[in-house]
């Protein structure tokens, strides 16, 4: 056989496979070949110390009687969580009953524990277990010092006590059964106070510039500051009991499961809470080893935990993060260029095309998130036939992918439109199909417009991927929100500067990227 | 033998070729010849089918040019753009080649081809594999040439092979053109500005102007029997050297003596 050049269909399947691979998560690419170990069973939690400290308990506990349960710890918000419970991408998570009345169930008419319960099971399948013991409330709360010399103990006194100075978190002004209404309904006639940063609020009543605060009644500050929560003698907080949600199923999935989960009815007191949460965040004492500490003086139970590692943390994330960044992107290149040839070749569509794009590019991250969870979840269920996909880090790889098409569909359209007319006559002049025309002269061409929309992409990715902390997917973000969470500017240094290197090694790559692939010609 | 029936064409209001039939005959060389705007390339893009006329059809050798036989008509025919046209992303031997890699001909086919070209426009060998930007202007016209020349057409269209060289370079490649037209035998259309040229290069001229044919003949009909006033002004406006000394005002005589250019 005689040599012939080679044909484009060799390098464009070449650069497929290397994208595909690319595309995999890379704990696929290292495990290949290993017998996959995947916990069968994941308990959740929010993003504070208490909720992660829960969270570990169930994890270790689960531990000790040798059942594999993963923990997917700091996700943000409560409808980021929920969405996962109810899609059975996790299988359990602590909550609180004030939260599912008021934020999940919305319904006046259900007051009652047993009416909750009831309705939970009823509407999402969901078991509440019996109350943890402790309780999660707003409260009203003074330096113990300054309330003794008041004698205040009670929320009902603050109203004869009108000048009295108060400091109060945003989220108590704002929220609807906040400061307005308690207000009202113990009398207190003042003008409504603005909002400060929580942590503010600390400051201020320690310095004593504040008198008054609102506090959350398990918050280590309540220890730590030796502060006095005011008794809500005429009942207005609503009650914030914890307990455990947790999917009917695993009743008989994991029956030893489901009895060790409920364990921890009425074990922990607002005390021990606490108490708990000042040694993380006081003592700086990692959550799973303040819940070790838990099992071992409260229940006998002795369990062991990794020790902790910075290095070990940064790796993992700088893993996690990179793992985001790649799979959005390479998913990203693979549809971008694809639409902004077909948004350059019809005039119609690609404003349809830039038009659709660009109105993705505005939904809110965490809006975005929340809409993806059910569907991926569904698809791998139905179609791939594995458990937890909507809480893994596939729903943020698809909104980071979203958020990176416009750079790219926009650069490849772009290119193909500044191409001046000369060449492309050229190239019909000289007899090439329309796919050749595009392949040999059109894309090459376009190449460095495409190449910088993808650096942008890429530099894009890395700061968004942050985002992926938000559900607990890790990445760099994960240091970044504890940090935030608990005032701890190490913490937040552990992310941020990472994520800040990382930006500028992706802007390095790239630019030797395109000096390798963009021909001589080209430049100028 | 290239036909043109009756072909016109209009942009919006700008009729920029009115109702024309020509007929190039085998081995001939044609030069098109008028002022800018008068309507040339486009009746080359027509020619090639990159631009469909509004009326009339193109024939090759009694075979009509349809949307569906345009790609294949076009391997038959030659084209070089009005200013070149280079691929910048490509070496000069990519540009040249380029079609031999779609038709997926064999290296050492694509490879002699490609000497025989160099050889026959003095190519240097230096300037193979470098790209277009690197090359000087007569070089990437020579370049041009060569990738027009490469599939071997019968029909051979030139859109100003020779703008934008200087007197040397030109009057060289005009003698290196002249000897390609007579050896390889090709029907060959060549567009250009300049009378000298068309005269030299080709045995007939056909003179455009404003869309519609002025006169076709030698280049001594043209200056011996003008059929109107506009070819004999066409023609007297290009003075010779020797003239241009005549006028006194320095500036005006540049500008003038370029007017054409
Ligand atoms: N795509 C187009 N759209 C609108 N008008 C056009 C288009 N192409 C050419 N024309 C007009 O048609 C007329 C003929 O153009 P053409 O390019 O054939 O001139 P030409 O004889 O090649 O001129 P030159 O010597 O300057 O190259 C001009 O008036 C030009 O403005
Ligand atoms: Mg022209």
């Amino acid at each position: 056989m005689k040599r012939r050049a080679a044909g484009y269909w060799m390098p464009i399947s070449i650069l497929l496979m290397v994208l595909l691979v690319g595309f995999l998560p890379s704990s696929w690419i290292l495990n290949f070949g290993k017998s996959q170990s995947s916990p069968e069973f994941k308990v959740g939690s929010k993003a504070f110390t208490e909720n992660v400290i829960l969270g570990d308990l169930v994890k270790l506990i689960a531990k000790s009687e040798n059942i594999a349960v993963e923990h997917q710890a700091e996700i943000q918000g409560t409808q980021i969580v929920f969405q996962y419970l109810v899609t059975d991408a996790i299988d359990v998570y602590p909550e609180y009953i004030g939260t599912i009345r008021y934020e999940i169930l919305k319904d006046r008419n259900i007051v009652t524990e047993e009416e909750v319960r009831t309705a939970m099971l009823e509407r999402f399948n969901l078991v509440m277990t019996k109350p943890i013991g402790f309780e999660n409330t707003y409260a009203m709360g003074m330096l113990e010092s300054r309330a003794d010399e008041l004698g205040i103990t009670k929320v009902s006194q603050l109203a004869s006590r009108v000048n009295l100075s108060y400091s109060l978190g945003q989220e108590f002004v704002e929220r609807e059964d906040g400061w307005e209404k308690m207000s009202a309904t113990y009398g207190i006639d003042i003008p409504k106070p603005n909002g400060n940063d929580h942590a503010l609020t600390y400051k201020q009543l320690e310095s004593g510039s504040a008198d008054v605060i609102d506090i959350y009644s398990t918050d280590s500050k309540i220890q730590t500051l030796d502060i006095r929560v005011l008794e809500d003698d005429l009942n207005f907080f609503p009650s914030y009991d914890a307990v455990f949600l947790y999917r009917k199923e695993l009743e008989e999935e994991n029956p030893q499961l489901v009895k060790l989960i409920k364990s921890f009815e009425g074990k922990i007191d607002n005390r021990q809470m606490i108490n708990l949460n000042a040694r993380c965040e006081v003592d700086n004492k990692f959550e799973a080893e303040v819940a070790q500490e838990f099992l071992s003086d409260q229940m006998q139970i002795d369990v062991e935990i990794e020790t902790p590692s910075i290095v070990r943390d940064i790796f993992k994330n700088t893993v996690q993060h990179l793992d985001l960044v790649r799979m959005s992107l390479i998913a990203c290149i693979i549809v971008a260029i694809p639409l902004g040839v077909i948004a350059a070749k019809q005039k119609l569509i690609g404003q349809a095309v830039l038009g659709t794009i660009g109105v993705l590019q505005t939904i809110p991250g965490i809006a975005l998130l929340v809409m993806l969870i059910a569907p991926t979840e569904w698809f791998g269920r139905n179609l791939v036939g594995t458990k937890g996909l909507g809480a893994s880090v596939i729903p943020v790889v698809i909104a980071l992918f979203i958020y990176s098409l416009l750079p790219v569909v926009r650069n490849t359209y772009t290119g193909l439109t500044m191409i001046p007319g000369n060449l492309l006559e050229s190239a019909d002049a000289l007899g090439l199909t329309r796919w050749a025309k595009l392949w040999r002269i059109e894309l090459p061409l376009a190449l460095p417009s495409i190449l910088s929309g993808i650096k942008t992409a890429a530099i894009i990715n890395v700061g968004f991927a942050c985002l992926g902390a938000m559900i607990g997917a890790g990445g760099f973000g994960q240091p970044i929100f504890s940090g935030v969470r608990l005032s701890d500017t190490n913490l937040i240094l552990q992310g941020a500067i990472p994520a800040a290197v990382l930006a500028l090694m992706v802007q390095g790559v790239f630019e030797i990227i395109e000096r390798i692939l963009v021909p001589k010609g080209l430049k100028a | 033998m290239l036909n043109l029936e009756n072909i016109s064409k209009r942009f919006g209001d700008t009729v920029a070729l009115h109702a024309t039939s020509l007929t190039f005959k085998s081995g001939s060389t044609t030069a098109l010849l008028g002022p800018s705007g008068c309507g040339k390339s486009t009746l080359l893009r027509i020619i090639m089918g990159l631009l469909p006329s509004d009326t009339g059809a193109v024939y090759l050798d009694n075979e009509k040019l349809t949307p569906e036989n345009v790609l294949k008509m076009r391997h038959r025919m030659g084209y070089m753009i009005q200013d070149g046209g280079l691929f910048p992303h490509l070496t000069i031997r990519q540009n040249v080649c380029l079609m031999a890699s779609h038709l997926n001909w064999e290296l050492e086919k694509t490879s002699d081809r490609f000497s025989e070209l160099a050889k026959l426009t003095h190519l240097p060998q230096a300037s193979f594999d470098r790209f277009p930007s690197e090359l000087s202007g007569g070089q990437r016209q020579r370049v041009s040439l060569m990738r027009a020349l490469f599939l071997d057409p019968t029909i051979v269209l030139l859109d100003e092979p020779m703008g934008a060289l200087d007197p040397l370079i030109r009057s060289e490649l005009q003698h290196e053109l002249q000897l390609i037209f007579s050896s390889l035998g090709k029907t060959v259309i060549v567009v250009t500005h300049d009378i000298a040229e068309a005269g030299f290069l080709a045995s007939e001229i056909v003179l455009l102007k404003a869309g519609a044919i002025a006169q076709i003949g030698t280049l001594r009909d043209l200056v011996k029997h003008p059929s109107e006033p506009f070819v004999e002004d066409f023609i007297n406006a290009q003075r010779s050297p020797l003239e241009s000394l005549e006028i006194t005002n320095p500036i005006a005589s540049a500008g003038q003596g370029r007017a054409e250019q």
